[in-house]
């Protein structure tokens, strides 16, 4: 296997993983501004740790981290 | 006897210097390692290679015999075309050469020092920067005669710069003897004793201009004129880049330069005093920066009254019961949930700590975490994940725990996730450690002090929690509200911080509110100016919102 098809099956596999946990998660609606503030940030985060994690400048670690933040929060 | 007469050379005439061994140094293998140690102050030196040591001073039965003050003879001005031209490389024309007496002798430039129009000292240097001075000459500073009565005096390390700012049309011109100092070096008394040849002329100047080297040896020398003179009136040069003397900068620049650079001398920095033009550029960022107001509280109804920044220190205060530790949590996690701001908290009167997680979790989730409608494990677990990244409890181990020790473990969590606030709830519950014959007011003056400072040095924002003396009542029998002036120990408390909060509950048979009460803002224009806000208060979650006024029927008859 290549390098390259390694590269591109790694990052399926995020794909894969990130959609089931969405999928896992019930969010729940809030009107709560400062929580909602607080989910809006989490989201920001997590796709700027997904834009590192491409480029190599993120770990693995810091975005299932950044992940589950941000879900966590959706689901408070 | 000279050090030449050793056979010492040495390349300056003050301080230590290391140089090549008349006794060893010419059969070693590492001929060129200076091995010799010599004291020039002291006219003593020490050969670490072979040992040989001696002085120049005569000293019998631990007696030093004091050598009378000795006057050279005047140098001869007779300058051969060599020396001339070695001159003119540098910038220094004939004219001045004659003007200040330069004399040259069996290789040896000689500069002489004329005191009263006599000369009491001769030194001397070769094109190789090689010194020497007369034995048991006078030392004074060069060209004294020339700053007599003058209101500004302009000191350089090094002749050659006087000649250089002579050569500019300054006459106002001294230098030091002996050059610069070793950079970490006690200078001794003794080296600095040419300063009382012109102690009037010093001591009555109005400005003196400190043109030394810019170099470290240059700065010492600086540094320890300018204590010695008086900081308050001494101006230092700065250079343009790739010179380091005034030399440097006539033969680089011209005389044009040169004297624009006296003309720019700036003074000398006070120590622990700033002027304008050291902090200008910062000042005209924060002028220029889109939003320099402090955060918000994440209740509007605050905005106008008090919003946070960093380095600041607020201390929050209320009668006892009336939801201060409450406030300030459900402001923490608004903190957190808005800017992803980080706390140390220390919050004696909520230990043990899993109480006062489970209220901050009903702060942060919004969900009740008591009664039947309570919040669910999975909620609860979730907020406590999110919250482990914002909130570290400080103080929880200890037995009894001081400021010191807070600041010590802030200092830690500071410097490990990068603190945005520390909290100290409350004040009365630290161990106060008062100081041999230190009253309440002194301590709290002086513990603020350290608080300000390390909110300061570490850009986060303290809060600490005070409570008032005994408050009186006022006609309804209920307590009136305390002001920053009534916290108990010191005025300091309403003195020495930049903000100050009282939390108060107002009820009657209208309203119920909890009032927010800012008596001071140090810096209103970023931070709002003092009032007061009306916040509502969620007892199931302990969540705080904006009051919205009771419908009142009489207004409709």
């Amino acid at each position: 296997m290549s390098k390259m098809e390694n590269t591109t099956s790694t990052k399926k596999d995020l794909k894969k993983h990130y959609l089931d946990k969405l999928y896992s998660t019930n969010g729940k609606p809030t009107y709560d501004y400062h929580k909602n503030k607080m989910r809006i940030r989490l989201h920001d985060k997590f796709d700027e740790v997904w834009l590192q994690y491409n480029n190599g400048k993120a770990s693995r670690k810091e975005w299932d981290k950044a992940l589950d933040n941000w879900l966590r929060m959706e689901q408070i | 006897m000279t050090f030449e007469e050793h056979g010492i050379y040495l390349t300056s005439t003050g301080g230590q210097e290391k140089t090549k061994c008349p006794q060893c140094s010419h059969q070693r293998k590492k001929g060129s390692e200076p091995c010799l140690s010599v004291n020039i102050d002291e006219g003593v030196w020490n050969c670490h290679h072979c040992g040989w040591k001696g002085g120049l001073s005569e000293k019998l039965s631990g007696l030093t015999i004091t050598k009378p003050i000795v006057k050279p003879d005047e140098p001869k001005t007779e300058l051969p075309e060599s020396v001339i031209s070695w001159f003119d490389e540098r910038c220094i024309s004939v004219n001045t050469l004659i003007n200040e007496g330069i004399g040259y002798k069996n290789r040896w430039i000689q500069f002489p020092f004329y005191k009263n129009g006599e000369v009491v000292n001769v030194k001397s240097r070769t094109a190789d920067k090689k010194f020497r001075q007369e034995k048991n000459a006078e030392k004074c500073f060069y060209r004294i005669d020339n700053v007599k009565g003058m209101e500004t005096i302009i000191i350089t390390e090094g002749e050659m710069d006087a000649l250089s700012l002579v050569e500019c049309g300054y006459n106002n011109v001294i230098s030091c003897p002996d050059g610069a100092i070793a950079p970490g070096t006690k200078p001794s008394d003794r080296k600095f004793s040419y300063l009382l040849s012109a102690e009037d002329e010093l001591m009555n100047a109005k400005m003196v201009i400190l043109a030394m080297d810019d170099d470290a040896p240059g700065q010492a020398m600086r540094d320890e004129l300018s204590r010695r003179i008086g900081r308050e009136k001494c101006c230092r040069v700065t250079y343009p880049e790739g010179c380091k003397d005034m030399n440097d900068v006539l033969v680089k620049h011209g005389q044009d330069r040169v004297v624009e650079i006296i003309t720019e001398a700036h003074p000398y920095p006070i120590e622990g005093v700033i002027s304008v033009k050291d902090v200008t550029e910062d000042a005209i960022d924060l002028l220029l920066k889109p939003d320099h107001k402090g955060l918000s509280t994440g209740w509007v109804c605050l905005d106008g009254h008090y919003r946070i920044s960093p380095s600041e220190v607020t201390v929050i205060t209320g009668v006892p019961n009336m939801g201060k530790s409450e406030w300030m949590d459900a402001l923490m996690i608004n903190m957190v949930q808005d800017y992803s701001w980080k706390f140390g908290i220390f919050s004696a009167e909520n230990f043990p700590v899993k109480h006062h997680l489970l209220k901050l979790v009903g702060k942060f989730s919004g969900s009740a975490f008591w009664g039947d409608d309570k919040l669910t494990e999975e909620t609860a677990r979730n907020s406590m994940a999110v919250l482990d990244d914002y909130i570290k409890f400080i103080g929880t181990q200890e037995d009894s725990i001081t400021i010191e020790s807070i600041l010590d473990q802030a200092r830690v969590l500071n410097f490990r996730y990068g603190l945005n606030g520390l909290i100290i709830d409350p004040w009365n519950t630290i161990e106060h450690k008062f100081r041999q014959g230190e009253s309440e007011t002194n301590y709290v003056s002086r513990v603020l002090a350290m608080l300000n400072t390390f909110a300061k040095v570490n850009e986060l924002h303290i809060w600490i929690i005070a409570h008032p003396r005994k408050m009186e009542m006022d006609n309804n029998r209920k307590p009136v509200v305390p002001s920053g002036y009534d916290i108990s120990g010191s005025a300091n408390w309403f003195n020495k911080t930049d903000n100050v909060i009282t939390i108060h509950r107002h009820k009657d048979d209208d309203e119920d509110y909890v009032g927010v009460h800012i008596s001071k803002i140090r810096f209103q224009y970023k931070n709002g100016i003092p009032g007061k806000g009306k916040l509502g208060y969620d007892v199931k979650n302990g969540k705080y919102y904006e009051y919205q006024e009771r419908f009142k029927e009489a207004l409709f008859g």
